[in-house]
């Protein structure tokens, strides 16, 4: 039975593993900066999306390649700012480090093409990381907020929230724009 | 509901798909594994790896002296090949100590005046004049240099030229063409759809900049 159950997990690990190493290990790569902690966080990417299994209905969807790239994403941030802090007298991360992170959307040409001001740009930029999972998984991936607490381990009600204070933030700035 | 938070609402609607397309895309150019064939072939060549690689030791003491004597420059990283890419890896102990300028440009491109620069690495953008295309010069200049070049479709050769030792990434699909070189311990990756004696022009006119702005 645990032989089954061992094997069930390495084929689960083994088929994203497969699909999506080069891409995965590419992009922990680019932010963590050092192959043994791009392949933990790879490791821990593939361990955290293994336990999500059940989210996972087509391995060959968008949505699935959207949620195996934020857990990555996600990992290699974390993976990064631990060796950042057991080497804090040498490194310094600033918010630079993780603004060209590969497979982000580049916000100015986003502006470019919907027509916002620079004002709007910069509070889209200084969104925090799971603000911008909370809007990739809502209005992209279009998941019910229940569906996002699940995939990010919180609850509805602090999601909705946080929506709420993010479109609250953004209403102002487009209000006062709209004035002008 | 006002007029800011209608448009607020539409405005996430389109950053959110714009973040989903964008993360789902950068999976989507993942490759499939290798054809099953190849990983037999390379069982059976383990064996003979292994017989010859003592001979390769001392072939590549041989090399080391012989290119000190005709003063090439070896590319001195470390290559971890993977199914489907690879990671180089620095094997320099010193940061180097300047970036260089290519004076040739490729015919029908011009430079980007917009130059990427941070402290250890630079990037030089340059775009057809006419038609879509790009070519790229980066080089570093950190002694802990991590680099990764995605293999798969490229047929990958070693080249003696001048005073270098190139490392030639063909593209088998058409694709950009990668060439990387080392020059007094900066790393250059030329990357763009050029031919090989374009890349040879780029790389005889590379010259020393002291000031990347």
């Amino acid at each position: 039975m645990l032989t089954l159950l061992v094997a069930a997990i390495q084929d689960f690990a083994e088929s994203v593993s497969q699909k999506y190493k080069k891409m995965m290990m590419k992009l922990t790569l680019q932010i963590t900066g050092s192959v043994e902690d791009a392949e933990d966080a790879f490791q821990d990417a593939l361990f955290a999306i293994h336990q999500s299994k059940h989210k996972i209905e087509d391995l060959d969807s968008d949505r699935a390649r959207n949620y195996i790239y934020t857990v990555t994403r996600n990992a290699a941030i974390h993976q990064r700012k631990i060796a950042a802090n057991q080497q804090s007298h040498v490194t310094k991360l600033s918010d630079y480090d993780f603004i060209n992170i590969e497979g982000e959307p580049d916000i100015d040409a986003f502006r470019d093409e919907y027509g916002f001001s620079e004002e709007i740009a910069t509070a889209l930029k200084s969104l925090t990381q799971e603000d911008k999972d909370l809007i990739c998984y809502y209005y992209g991936a279009e998941y019910s907020y229940y569906e996002i607490a699940k995939i990010m381990d919180t609850d509805a009600a602090t999601l909705r929230k946080r929506m709420q204070r993010c479109k609250r933030k953004l209403a102002i700035l487009l209000d006062k724009e709209g004035l002008k | 509901m006002s007029t800011g938070t209608r448009e607020a609402n539409r405005l996430l609607k389109s950053y959110g798909k714009k973040l989903f397309d964008a993360h789902a895309e950068y999976l989507y150019t993942a490759n499939t594994p290798a054809p099953a064939h190849s990983q037999k072939r390379y069982r059976k060549s383990a064996r003979r790896i292994a017989i010859v690689f003592a001979a390769l030791i001392l072939i590549m003491a041989l090399t080391l002296a012989v290119c000190n004597a005709l003063g090439i420059q070896l590319f001195n990283f470390h290559f971890d090949k993977q199914q489907g890419f690879t990671i180089i890896k620095s094997m320099e102990t010193e940061k180097a100590p300047r970036y260089y300028k290519a004076l040739y440009v490729a015919k029908g491109y011009e430079i980007d005046p917009t130059v990427i620069a941070n402290h250890d690495f630079v990037i030089y953008d340059y775009k057809s004049v006419n038609e879509d295309k790009y070519y790229t010069i980066s080089e570093g200049t950190n002694k802990n240099s991590i680099w990764y070049v995605d293999s798969d479709g490229y047929k990958e050769s070693k080249e003696v030229y001048g005073e270098y030792e190139l490392y030639i990434y063909m593209s088998t699909e058409g694709l950009e063409n990668i060439v990387l070189l080392e020059k007094d311990k900066t790393y250059i990756s030329i990357i763009g759809n050029l031919s090989i004696e374009e890349f040879h022009a780029i790389i005889d006119s590379l010259v020393p900049v002291l000031d990347i702005t």
